[in-house]
């Protein structure tokens, strides 16, 4: 797992800023003292489905329904579910030799990217097993493999020293101060790296493992080429330093290191919280599967100065969800979370999450699994709910669409509101109101559902939901302040929108 | 349960309300407004505790939630036109940052004074990675960003506040060049 750091000048101030501001003690006990009060009070009235919470100089609902009901229920499904992920890639007797080869700590769980394992295992790559000694420093590094695709390139390296502690040296080049030079012949370039990598540190051995990830070479196949890693970065508590050194790796690049990849088209559309979205195609080798898409909100924004930026979508949220950060293994799944998963040959198919940041072509999102055992039979699952087979001809399962209308509209009912489609005329009052606000507002994290029924003598100008269940009101203070509010706002109605947390 | 939920929503208050407090107050630059979000960050953390599920420390989860509530209360304030006025006719007023309760170095005042000049999105994230010391990926987190985006935006952020100080005259331009 890769530390992340960067520095500027004013980093100390600020820091200083954080110590310098300093809170009442007394003040500190009162607030406190009222929270557990409202604690308690909310415990007495736990019964009560609704809970009203006042602050200061409005009023805020925060209001539960069911806390925790339907939508949760996900989730202990996918409990029972996630638990099939161990056998998902076991590892067989008939590769036993080749594991030898390696140092196992490469296709033990410490690396966190199951592509690796699965290569490895599959007696996937061009064995290297070259050592060389950085004598300054006095660190063993031993180079063990490199596999690619037409991606990426893996370059498997132990490093490992009597005398100095290399608990805190990362070969970052994802963000530190390492790179990794390709040479061959009169050509040099600094290589890209692909998501981040995968590190791990055996404080018994004082022995670092990496897998670097970078862009794939392998259009060098049965060249002469030379790897040189330069630079390796320490990050400790406070901040970061560069150790200046050049680890060379000189080797004729086989056939044997490069895998294929066959690329699927697939063109299917589905729904997801309130979003669009296409699989274009699916992608598998043995490093990874991809899957790539497009939907309304995987697109490239431009902010004022013009520069391009993205959003989180819905379904990259919810990719996410499953990410958990262990201190032992890395970036692994957590078994407990809904998420996106594959699913081949009936075995669930894990994300290699330390693949983050992979950026594919304007407007494309790409999730990317573990390589599949079965490319003809591979399902992608969207929370529990959307079941869309990898093939052209399969249809998409879509169990509970009803379910989170349901709950919206139990939710509203709670509440005193009933909802209803906006008209034509006000879709276009809408557009126009998130053309105008989108930035100010961050309204991508959030899809107008509908309208209340019944607006008139309102003193509400908008009603938000969030996914995990709580309904809050943006309120005026009389229905005639709300009504010029709403006009203001170019509205003629009270919006309904879903916040996805 | 109940009473361990409750322990443990105490406990974080103990260890987390002072920073979630001072990032809330940088977000608003009102003291009382910061004392409701904080407030209401807890209780929602106490609502919520089930959801909670250890894949970001508890920490995280909290800056979280205030964020949310944060960029809410930023979001309702802007086109109520009573908040509106409300606010503009407090602009300049101390009381939102009433002495007796919180206190600035003065060092750092000149900071915390360009910091509240810079747009929200800037700011949350100075706030966030420099002054609370998150990590890019729990800033993400926080932000419901994309980790390219923290670093984008920081990386733009940054001039933004130092054009910020020479401007409120705190740094000359000489002083920055020989950075």
């Amino acid at each position: 797992m890769k530390k992340q750091y960067e520095d500027t000048e004013f980093d100390n101030p600020l820091k200083k800023l954080n110590s310098d501001l300093m809170w009442n003690k007394t003040k500190k006990q009162e607030l406190k003292n009222r929270i557990l009060v409202d604690i308690e009070n909310l415990e007495s009235n736990e019964r009560n489905k609704y809970s009203s919470i006042s602050t200061h100089s409005k009023k805020i609902n925060v209001s539960t329904f069911n806390k925790r009901s339907t939508l949760y229920k996900r989730f202990s499904l996918a409990i029972v579910v996630c638990l099939i992920i161990v056998s998902t890639f076991t590892f067989t007797p008939a590769f036993a030799v080749i594991q030898e080869v390696y140092d196992k700590i490469f296709s033990s769980k410490h690396i966190d990217d199951t592509g690796v394992r699965t290569a490895i295992n599959q007696g996937y790559g061009q064995a290297l097993d070259q050592t060389f000694y950085d004598k300054k420093h006095d660190i063993t590094v031993h180079f063990e493999m490199v596999v690619m695709d037409d991606k990426e390139t893996k370059l498997l390296l132990t490093y490992q020293s009597e005398k100095t502690n290399l608990k805190n040296y990362y070969l970052d080049i994802f963000e530190g101060d390492t790179s990794i030079n390709l040479i061959v012949g009169n050509e040099r370039k600094k290589l890209k790296n692909v998501g981040w990598g995968s590190r791990y540190y055996d404080s018994k051995e004082n022995k670092v493992a990496e897998a670097e990830s970078f862009e794939s070479i392998k259009e060098y196949e049965g060249q002469d080429i030379r790897l040189e890693i330069e630079n390796l970065t320490i990050y400790d508590d406070n901040r970061d330093s560069t150790v200046h050194t050049i680890w060379p790796l000189s080797f004729k690049l086989d056939k044997s290191a490069i895998s294929k990849r066959k690329t699927v088209e697939i063109n299917k559309n589905f729904s997801f919280e309130g979003e669009t979205y296409k699989i274009k195609k699916v992608e598998f080798s043995a490093l990874e599967t991809r899957v790539v898409v497009t939907g309304s909100d995987t697109k490239l924004l431009t902010d004022e100065r013009g520069m391009q930026y993205r959003i989180m979508s819905n379904l990259e949220q919810k990719f996410l969800n499953a990410r958990k950060i262990d201190k032992k293994y890395g970036y692994i799944v957590d078994d407990k979370k809904s998420g996106v998963f594959l699913k081949s040959a009936g075995k669930k198919v894990e994300p290699i999450f330390s693949k983050g940041e992979v950026e594919g072509a304007k407007d494309e999102y790409i999730m990317i699994f573990a390589p599949v055992k079965d490319r003809q039979d591979c399902i992608l699952e969207v929370g529990d709910d959307i079941k869309i087979p990898l093939n052209k001809n399969g249809t998409i399962e879509k169990q509970s669409e009803g379910n989170e209308k349901t709950n919206i509209d139990a939710l509203l009912a709670e509440n005193g509101f009933i909802a209803e489609p906006l008209s034509n005329d006000e879709m276009k009052e809408m557009d126009l109101y998130l053309e105008k606000h989108s930035k100010e507002y961050s309204i991508g994290r959030r899809t107008i559902i509908g309208k209340v029924k019944n607006h008139e003598n309102s003193k509400v100008i908008a009603v938000t939901i969030s996914q995990s269940g709580i309904l809050g009101e943006i309120q005026a203070e009389n229905p005639e302040t709300a009504e010029k509010v709403r006009k203001e706002k170019g509205l003629s109605f009270i919006p309904i929108y879903l916040n996805h947390d | 349960m109940s009473e361990y939920r409750k322990e443990e929503i105490a406990d974080w208050y103990d260890q987390h309300s002072k920073s979630i407090l001072t990032f809330i107050l940088l977000m608003v630059k009102d003291y009382q407004q910061a004392e409701d979000l904080t407030h209401d960050t807890f209780v929602k953390a106490y609502l919520y505790y089930d959801s909670f599920k250890n894949h970001s420390s508890e920490k995280t989860w909290l800056f979280s939630i205030a964020h949310n509530l944060t960029v809410d209360f930023l979001r309702k304030r802007k086109p109520s036109i009573f908040f509106k006025e409300f606010f503009l006719s407090q602009k300049d007023n101390n009381n939102l940052l009433p002495e007796e309760i919180i206190k600035i170095k003065e060092n750092s005042y000149e900071f915390y004074k360009a910091l509240g000049e810079i747009k929200d999105t800037y700011r949350k994230v100075i706030v966030l990675r420099k002054i609370k010391g998150f990590s890019i990926e729990d800033t993400a987190k926080i932000l419901s960003w994309s980790e390219s985006k923290v670093k984008s935006t920081l990386f733009r952020a940054i001039p933004v506040l130092k054009k910020q100080l020479i401007k409120e005259g705190f740094l000359n331009e000489e002083a920055i060049r020989r950075y």
